[in-house]
């Protein structure tokens, strides 16, 4: 298994979440507005994935209006029960809204 | 899930997997404008989007909808481009006194129409708990593919971490005390690229008693673990150091000095707020940022802040990495509001 940390490199993650736009599509949007301000990691093994994106609060009007009292916003999306779960955990830290997207 | 996290609100979003068999005609009563009027703007406030979140929408090609009905507005709505080829239907409203009457169906069958028509892909999405929504999409054919929860796990450090600690202006007895702290933060570069690089002359055992002001926070014995040094300059304070003892680290306590130094500059008149740092260590410049701290260009930077690059260059720092950064203490300026995390 391969285990990237995106810090300033989020083209896999980007490639990964543009496999379906529709569904990742907040997490694509906040990597292309506002990369400076996130960090990426992808847990990733052949077409299984899941990727954890951390989005300072302070970047995004929204959320700093939503959610002023926190400092960071994780965004989890994947394919993949395992990786959603090592995402889960690697984002078990204090001060975040965290995003969960599931397909119905 | 996170352990001890809440789920306080979600999201539902919709679209089109292929157009209906038999689409209605084009709605005569629904008019269309690529112009964002004052009116749309109030308007589209209730649904609690700024005008500048609008503005923004508008200049990347945003379409109005509007129903009329006996020369009234009763229902509207717009469509954006959100993200690639996905067009989001956006801000539906009825007026209160036209509701349960089929418009907003309408307007939105008229919006989906008009994207697919484009040859986008249409997004809708609203909260969960908006059954009106969810009719909408249902009767229009929408499918909805995703559920969007947001889970917020409260703070078990901050200001709780903080208490016994308190910040204050450091005595110059106490100053013999910072390079040990300094040369102990300094420790924590030695897990990045940069451990060899770390200034080997420590800016603690530099202090100017004439240029420099220095802020400690002090622990229960009130101990200094942690501090700051600041020079002025012109109208600004520099933030040359600020260190805290790892054993006291992840506290809020660097969060609890910038606070105060930025406090009592504010109450004394002083612009801004700024410092140097590494663009990509986690409790450098991101750390900063969510302080707020914004990033300065450097066509913008003041003679002083260009001086302390081009000494840190002469030192060997790797000045593609370095950035200044600035947080702005005038009462009304406030990071730039970028759009982008409503939908």
């Amino acid at each position: 298994m391969k285990e990237t940390n995106s810090h300033g490199r989020h083209l896999a993650a980007i490639q990964r979440l543009s496999s379906d736009k529709l569904a990742n599509l907040m997490t694509l949007k906040m990597l292309n507005l506002f990369p400076e301000n996130c960090e990426t990691t992808l847990f990733e093994d052949r077409s299984d994935w899941a990727s954890l994106t951390e989005l300072d609060v302070a970047a995004s009007f929204w959320d700093r209006a939503s959610y002023p009292h926190l400092d960071k916003v994780v965004l989890i999306d994947g394919n993949s029960e395992p990786f959603l779960a090592r995402a889960f955990a690697a984002a078990d830290k204090d001060d975040v809204d965290s995003r969960f997207t599931h397909l119905i | 899930m996170l352990p001890g996290a809440r789920c306080v609100q979600s999201f539902v979003s919709c679209t089109r997997k292929r157009p209906e068999a038999e689409e209605p005609d084009t709605d005569p009563a629904i008019n269309e404008s690529s112009v964002l009027t004052p009116d749309a703007i109030a308007g589209f406030s209730v649904n609690g989007y700024t005008p500048e979140e609008l503005h923004a929408y508008f200049v990347r090609g945003a379409r109005l909808f509007n129903l009329d009905i006996d020369g009234k507005s009763v229902s509207r709505c717009f469509i954006f481009l959100n993200y690639g080829e996905i067009w989001e239907i956006a801000g539906v409203y009825t007026e209160p006194d036209s509701r349960k009457r089929g418009y907003a169906q309408r307007l939105v069958s008229h919006a989906v129409r008009a994207i697919e028509e484009s040859g986008g892909i249409c997004r809708y999405q609203f909260k969960s708990d908006n059954s009106g929504s969810r009719a909408v999409a249902r009767a229009v054919g929408l499918d909805c593919f995703l559920e969007v929860d947001h889970w917020v796990r409260e703070r078990t450090h901050g200001e709780e971490s903080t208490a016994g600690y308190r910040v204050r202006e450091a005595i110059s007895d106490e100053y013999r005390l910072l390079p040990t702290i300094e040369r102990a933060a300094n420790e924590l570069f030695s897990t990045t690229e940069y451990g060899s690089m770390v200034e080997p002359h420590l800016t603690s055992d530099q202090i100017d008693s004439v240029l420099d002001r220095v802020w400690v926070v002090a622990d229960s014995s009130d101990t200094p673990v942690g501090f700051a040094i600041v020079r002025k300059f012109d109208i600004d304070y520099h933030l040359l150091e600020i260190d805290v003892d790892p054993r006291h680290g992840r506290r809020g306590l660097g969060r609890l000095m910038i606070n105060e130094i930025a406090g009592q500059a504010r109450e004394q008149g002083v612009r801004a707020l700024t410092l140097t740092t590494f663009r990509d260590v986690p409790w450098n410049a991101p750390y900063y940022r969510r302080l707020g701290f914004r990033e300065l260009e450097h066509a913008s930077l003041s003679a002083e802040l260009v001086r302390i690059l081009e000494s840190e260059a002469a030192a060997g720092l790797p000045m593609a990495r370095r950035v200044c950064m600035r947080m702005d203490l005038v009462p009304g300026v406030v990071a730039p509001a970028l759009s982008g995390g409503r939908h």
